[in-house]
């Protein structure tokens, strides 16, 4: 099944805005994230969070075709 | 009342929408873009936002700030997009019977939403643009 995978602030600048991800069916959240850190070296060094459809998620939620799942660094601060 | 949005907003209209026939105090933080930071100058501010987790976020905030103080009510607006120096970020009301809890509760507000809401700062300085990544400093 196809997921859309989408970044936000110095994530987005680093791997881009979305990206449409492979995975098998019944896939978790988790997996889909172990994959992404797999494909992007820049997330193993970065603290973010995950939400699925706009809603932060627990990780082991199971995706379905079509989920939008959001990565996106904590709070700025400043 | 939460508001994430690109055009200004108006303190004056805020402030009517917070009291009510026992308001004896509104406390406003108004977070500001700043001329100069870190020894640059700074051209203009991008602000980024999550929508809909920091909308989210902020309402918790609110109802977390209404349950914990002695308050009436809680405004938060957050600013997003291409906002220049002197320009207004954020506005944080809290209207209350009596200031010490609105001036407490004010501060408490404007703390969270910098250490929990997903919003991104981007400053555009003479030497390039640099992300706010720094631990909030209240």
């Amino acid at each position: 099944m196809r997921i859309e995978i989408k970044y936000y602030a110095w994530l987005r600048e680093k791997i881009g805005a979305k990206e449409l991800l492979e995975v098998e069916d019944g896939s978790t959240l988790n997996k889909v994230v172990e994959k992404l850190m797999e494909k992007h070296d820049c997330l193993r060094s970065e603290s973010f969070l995950v939400a699925v459809n706009g809603r932060l998620t627990n990780p082991y939620t199971t995706l379905k075709e079509g989920d939008a799942v959001s990565l996106f660094p904590p709070a700025g601060g400043g | 009342m939460i508001k994430i949005v690109e055009e200004d907003f108006s303190i004056d209209e805020v402030s009517l929408k917070l009291r009510n026939e026992e308001t004896g105090a509104i406390v406003f933080f108004l977070g500001i873009v700043k001329a100069f930071r870190e020894g640059d100058s700074v051209n203009e501010l991008i602000v980024e936002a999550y929508r809909e987790v920091a909308e989210e976020k902020l309402r918790e905030i609110r109802e977390r700030a209404l349950e914990k103080f002695e308050i009436s009510d809680v405004a938060i607006i957050h600013r997003v997009g291409r906002l220049k120096p002197l320009e207004n970020i954020v506005l944080v009301a809290v209207s209350a019977k009596s200031r010490k809890e609105a001036f407490e509760a004010c501060s408490w507000v404007i703390d969270e939403v910098k250490a929990q809401a997903p919003i991104w700062k981007k400053e555009i300085t003479p030497k390039g643009g640099r992300w706010v990544k720094e631990s909030f400093k209240p």
